[in-house]
């Protein structure tokens, strides 16, 4: 009689196993809200850096300039990706048109949940997850579009720029991520294409798409003398630089951590990209190492260089980025010293052979890297079964996603810039790029204190004299060669 | 769930609550197209406002031969 009451009691006081079954789940919700509402935060300090380390890299008269565009990229980029570039990603996973190799059981629903009209994409008590997951692809296309900005610095117009970054943050780099980079993408459905920390379809694929913009924009003015000869352009504030790289480094650890998948009622542990298991420990190691090993490659390459040195630590992780998720530490040092190393030599065949005026050398580090990372994936991680098929990466399904990837970047970045030069919407008047484009966009000097000193150049004759008349005269000649 | 507040209940009298309507909604749509609106017409901004500003300093470039900030746009906008 009393033990009946007292289990009455107690099954009155007590939640049910029900109820504690919600409890958990709810909980295990929020924790995977805030896991990526924290990798946002800490992805911004990406574009921190970006803007510090462009700021710097450019010369006094362009400061304000190249600045303004790492800060409109999140003005144009935000809107178009919530409005198109989402539902891009949730429904164009089979290609277009449909391939019809995806798996119907990938992630259901998501596509409808794509829509900036739909559940998913506004407030939602009951979806704790899609929106922070959404902001954490959001901040993937800041990152695309601003790996294109430093490249185009001191020459390109703002407006050109941001129309650019849409295409590639809210379509091109979008598209490939669906193509490639979800549980559902034909690629990895039928080729087992494996990029898990997206060497390839983040960097690689940014890095097309500049080099496409690159040949349609030109050099700076300045850059190449009349014997093809590369000038270096030194940046008027080196340790803003600097530290605007070490600013995207720290932020590349919530990139990381922003590509995996936690959520412990749904899945038994952290799930890459393409759902299949790997550990949060495994590609902070990855990461680490990769600085380690690409900071070490890179200075040997370059012989000491501290701008090739520091690009070689984030070639370096860019090149063990799309095998994270499975490589040892020890695989990803020696894997990622190699990245450094080739970056150097790549970039500098950019500049001096191919005489491309890459002004951080994004289409090396970023573009090459990328492209680099999935062909090691073929080589040492084949056989790994990727994504919820289980099909076995290789070197061929590396290869397919390479060759799918190389043209939808690279065509719409040098069709789109042909576009607007034809207009004569792509660079500023070659007036403005000698004077410094901050006098053009802003009406003023952000360095008012300090004098402004003409370039000179030195004739054989051992005398002083400007250089903006004769590269004004130089320039124009150029162009009415080519008419 | 909890018996503190009755958080139940209130979440059910807000849960369908969107500003402007809920999901699919009539309302929804047309923030939606509204927003779409702002995106092109910021878009064609950006390229207008710049290209006048560039054209005015370029012209003030070639006819001064000189370095200095363009006179500003006349207080109408127009360029």
């Amino acid at each position: 009689m009393v033990s009946s009451i007292l289990s009455s009691l107690l099954a009155q006081a007590g939640p049910t196993i029900e109820e504690l079954a919600d409890q958990v789940r709810l909980d295990s919700q929020i924790l995977t809200e805030q896991f990526y509402f924290y990798t946002v935060v800490v992805m911004w300090l990406i574009h921190v850096g970006f803007m510090a380390y462009e700021g710097g890299i450019a010369r006094r008269k362009n400061l304000m300039s190249t600045a303004m565009k790492n800060i409109l990229t999140i003005a144009v980029v935000t809107p178009s990706f919530y409005y198109f570039g989402w539902y891009v990603y949730g429904c164009f996973e089979e290609g277009w048109p449909k391939s019809g190799h995806a798996s119907p059981d990938a992630l259901p629903g998501f596509c409808g949940l794509t829509a900036p009209w739909s559940a998913g994409l506004g407030p939602n008590l009951q979806d704790h997850v899609s929106l922070v997951f959404f902001l954490a692809f959001l901040l993937f296309s800041w990152t695309t579009a601003s790996i294109m900005s430093g490249a185009l610095i001191e020459r390109v117009r703002l407006s050109a720029y941001l129309l650019l970054s849409v295409v590639l943050g809210s379509f091109v780099w979008i598209m490939d991520a669906a193509w490639g980079w979800s549980s559902g993408g034909w690629l990895v459905t039928r080729f087992g294409f494996h990029d898990a920390i997206a060497s390839l379809v983040v960097h690689g694929v940014a890095g097309a798409f500049t080099l496409g913009v690159l040949l349609n924009l030109g050099p700076r003015i300045g850059k190449y003398d009349a014997l093809g000869r590369a000038r270096s352009f030194r940046p008027h504030n080196l340790h803003i630089t600097l530290m605007g790289l070490m600013l995207i480094f720290t932020g590349f650890y919530g990139f990381y951590a922003a590509c995996l998948v936690i959520q412990s009622t749904a899945f038994p542990g952290w799930l890459n990209i393409y759902l299949s298991p790997t550990t949060l420990g495994a590609i902070a190691m990855v990461i680490t190492f990769g600085f380690a090993g690409g900071f070490t490659g890179g200075w040997f390459a370059s012989k000491g260089d501290p701008f090739w040195t520091l690009s070689g630590g984030l070639a370096g992780v860019i090149s063990v980025s799309a095998g994270a998720d499975v490589y040892h530490p020890s695989l990803a040092y020696l894997l990622s010293a190699s990245g450094g190393m080739l970056v150097v030599w790549v970039g500098t065949w950019i500049e001096k052979s191919l005489r491309i005026d890459d002004a951080v050398g994004a289409v090396a580090v970023h573009g090459f890297s990328g492209f680099y990372g999935v062909l090691l994936v073929g080589i040492f991680a084949g056989g790994y079964p990727t994504g919820i098929n289980n099909v076995p990466s290789s070197f061929g399904g590396q290869l397919m996603g390479m060759l799918a990837f190389l043209p939808l970047a690279f065509l719409p970045g040098y069709a789109v810039s042909w576009l607007l030069k034809r207009a004569n919407l792509l660079r500023v008047p070659p007036e403005v790029e000698l004077e410094g484009l901050d006098l053009a966009e802003f009406q003023q000097d952000f360095y008012p204190e300090f004098e402004r000193v003409p370039e000179v150049i030195v004739t054989p004759d051992g005398h002083e004299v400007e250089a903006g008349p004769i590269l004004l005269e130089d320039y124009r000649a150029v162009i009415r060669s080519r008419r | 769930m909890f018996d503190s507040f009755p958080y139940d209940e209130w979440g059910e009298d807000i849960a369908d609550f969107w500003a402007w309507g809920g999901a699919n909604s009539t309302g929804t749509y047309i923030m939606t197209v509204l927003g779409i609106i702002l995106m092109v017409g910021a878009l064609y901004g950006f390229v207008i406002l710049e290209r006048g500003k560039l054209e005015r300093q370029a012209e003030a470039l070639r006819g001064a031969a000189g370095l200095g900030p363009a006179p500003p746009a006349n207080p109408t906008g127009s360029v």
